[in-house]
């Protein structure tokens, strides 16, 4: 179980990264929602492996929960990066109405020549 | 009553965190830009203050304040625990955003203000009071999230197309160091089983030459120097920071690369077994390519605040070499050179917005005349200017002295070399500042009257600028503090002791089955460090005899000893 979850957050750090060095705007952004939730996925890992476990609510004679800590880190995570990624958006979104493009040479590109 | 009092006391840890926090939502909600609402922002930013100074003396009668919020115990909830260090760091942070607020109101006109920068303004200083002031890690990557969000919100507030481009990098920079944060905590979890710190040092004391240990503090260490803007990683920095308004620039240079050391810091000390050679050889070699390959990238510039961001960058090396040093000595004078930048560097931005309100530009070629008409703002930067360079009565030398010392006593000469080096060409950045724009003759420039507001934002700067000199001049007080600081972050057991041993004044102990019996084995971790003996032996303001507790330096670093009571002068 841990290798095999730790074998799907290395292919989405890789597809995230890929995505991140791309030249348009709209795949940097997919590149970093999925980096944020490779992220995730890796604290989720780390509350061992959950086979034969049950879920982390009180009830007399049970004592293998789940360990519930790393749900609760993964939610506040997924909260600011849900912020941050909708911020990402108006943002490209603004630059794509300034400057008709979102092809990141030509953005930047342009930036350089008019210093 | 007494009861009420006694619990305000208790709380009075968050209090600037929280205060911070209320002040920017009432300003999201009361929009509209007048005098009152400027009155209730400065107002308000005063009482930050101080009660963070009243912080800082609370911390120097007990050490430690500790808060368990929820009254959830130690390595369980979420826990607020302040130092010395913490508390200094947060001072300084509530005065700054103080002056910068007021210089804010000094320059801009009520109706031009957008409603967003005064309370984003408070959010970024509630995120970084927060990140000074917590004992948890995860909690630490909430208020560098908090912070990072409303830097964003600051930085494309103008929203026209230049600063949203200059935003881009660095919101790119920072989603993918905050992913990385995560990561971090996430296999500090799988290592540890718990975020807190005082735990996470407990478990760790024996650990010092663990090479898994060793990998994951490196990796803390680069995610940190992302925020902070070590040498491969400050591309970002000069770029956003150079296009954002004279305060706002303050505030961002003030303080925001300085919570990346600050996390560094506390790391590798209160976290992390001390005696981490390698990584502290590691951040020595970075801290000389960060000091003297920025401050060579400063000369090249023609603009004021490029050059200001570049010797920013530089001035973070500075507080590497302490860290790579890591003695007792060298970590004091980082603190305080800390402390000197953070007000020195603030106040040169401000100064810097001063020029340009007077010239209209900020590129060298353009500028001139200033000393002719405004020697005052002259003096002002002269002194400052001095300062960042580092020569005698001013702040900035005491710093360096003892950073410098100690880089000569551990004969890390190539350290000693850099600080001497990056120094002299601080020095000569500043000089061509000087130079072109107050002393060279400008025919084309016409300097006229003051414009509005420059009287009340020069005295907001002069008295900024008074601060630091007070700082050099009377050194003695916050050197003693800053050691005070360090030997608090060195004294790992009475970190411990006071987070995980704490009395609860209130009768709740959290009803978990899984968390009681990991409680109890806790405690029995916990108890034989308890009874360590010499705990309480610091003699409250004399750091000559200070009692350093390097309990888990192991011999390979002999050299770098406990010091015997050598003096700081």
């Amino acid at each position: 179980m841990l290798l095999f979850s730790s074998i799907i957050i290395g292919i989405m750090f890789t597809v995230a990264i890929y995505l991140i060095l791309e030249n348009r705007l709209l795949p940097v952004l997919f590149g970093f929602g999925l980096l944020t939730h490779a992220a995730n996925l890796a604290i989720l890992t780390m509350s061992k492996n959950p086979i034969g476990k049950v879920a982390p609510i009180i009830k007399s004679g049970v004592t293998n929960y789940v360990d519930p800590l790393p749900q609760a880190l993964i939610l506040t995570a997924i909260v600011i990066g849900f912020g941050v990624t909708a911020f990402l958006v108006v943002l490209i979104y603004r630059l794509y109405t300034a400057s008709g493009t979102t092809r990141i040479v030509t953005l930047f590109n342009e930036e350089i020549s008019t210093k | 009553m007494i009861h009420m009092l006694q619990s305000l006391i208790d709380n009075i840890v968050v209090l600037p965190f929280f205060i911070a926090l209320v002040t920017g939502l009432v300003g999201i909600i009361w929009r509209r830009p007048c005098t009152s609402r400027r009155l209730f922002f400065s107002i308000s930013a005063a009482i930050q203050m101080v009660l963070a100074w009243y912080l800082i003396f609370l911390t120097h009668k007990v050490k430690i304040l500790f808060l368990p919020l929820g009254a959830w115990k130690a390595p369980f909830g979420i826990s607020i625990a302040i130092d010395v260090f913490g508390s200094l760091l947060i001072g300084v942070t509530t005065m700054l955003s103080l002056f910068a607020i007021l210089y804010l109101f000094a320059t801009t006109k009520k109706d031009k203000e957008n409603f967003l920068l005064l309370p984003l303004i408070q959010f970024m200083i509630a995120g970084i009071v927060l990140s000074f002031s917590t004992g948890d890690f995860f909690n630490l990557f909430v208020s560098f999230e908090i912070f990072l969000i409303a830097s964003y919100g600051l930085l494309t507030l103008k929203s026209d197309e230049k600063s949203i481009k200059n935003t881009f990098p660095y919101l790119g920079v920072n989603v993918i160091g905050g992913t990385l944060f995560v990561l971090g905590a996430s296999f500090i979890y799988g290592m540890f089983g718990t975020l807190n710190f005082a735990d996470i040092s407990a478990q760790t004391s024996n650990l010092s030459q663990d090479p898994k240990l060793i990998l994951i503090a490196s990796y803390l260490v680069l995610v940190f120097g992302i925020k902070a803007g070590f040498f491969p990683l400050f591309y970002w920095l000069p770029r956003s920071y150079s296009c954002l308004p004279p305060p706002l620039a303050a505030l961002f240079a003030g303080l925001l690369t300085k919570v990346g050391i600050y996390a560094i810091i506390r790391t590798l000390t209160t976290i992390f077994p001390l005696g981490l050679v390698s990584i502290y050889s590691a951040i020595g070699y970075l801290s000389i390519f960060t000091m003297v390959i920025a401050i060579i990238i400063s000369l090249s510039r023609t603009n004021i605040r490029e050059i200001l961001c570049y010797n920013l960058i530089s001035h973070i090396g500075f507080l590497m070499a302490s860290i790579a040093i890591f003695s007792p000595i060298s970590l004091t004078g980082g603190i305080f050179y800390m402390m000197h930048h953070m007000v020195v560097i603030a106040s040169l931005f401000l100064i810097s917005g001063l020029i340009v309100q007077l010239t209209k530009t900020d590129v060298l070629q353009n500028a001139g005349n200033v000393w002719k008409t405004h020697g005052f703002v002259g003096l002002l930067f002269l002194i400052q200017a001095l300062s960042l360079a580092g020569l005698p009565p001013f702040s900035g030398f005491w710093g360096k002295f003892l950073i410098l010392r100690e880089a000569i006593r551990f004969d890390q000469l190539s350290l000693a070399i850099a600080i001497v080096l990056a120094s002299i060409l601080t020095l000569l950045s500043m000089i061509r500042i000087w130079f072109h724009v107050f002393l060279k003759k400008n025919e084309s420039l016409k300097i006229g009257p003051s414009p509005k507001g420059f009287k009340r934002s020069t005295t907001v700067v002069s008295i900024l600028v008074l601060f630091s000199l007070a700082m050099g001049v009377f050194s003695n007080p916050f050197i003693n503090a800053s050691n005070k600081a360090m030997t608090g972050l060195l004294n790992k057991t009475s970190y411990e002791n006071k987070v995980l041993v704490y009395e609860q004044t209130l009768k709740m102990i959290p009803v978990d089955k899984n968390g009681h019996s990991k409680q109890s084995s806790e405690k029995k971790q916990v108890s034989p460090i308890h009874s360590h003996p010499g705990q309480q032996k610091t003699k409250n303001g004399h750091h000559k005899n200070e009692n350093y507790q390097l309990k888990s330096i192991p011999n390979t670093v002999s050299k770098k000893e406990v010091l015997d009571g050598t003096s700081v002068h």
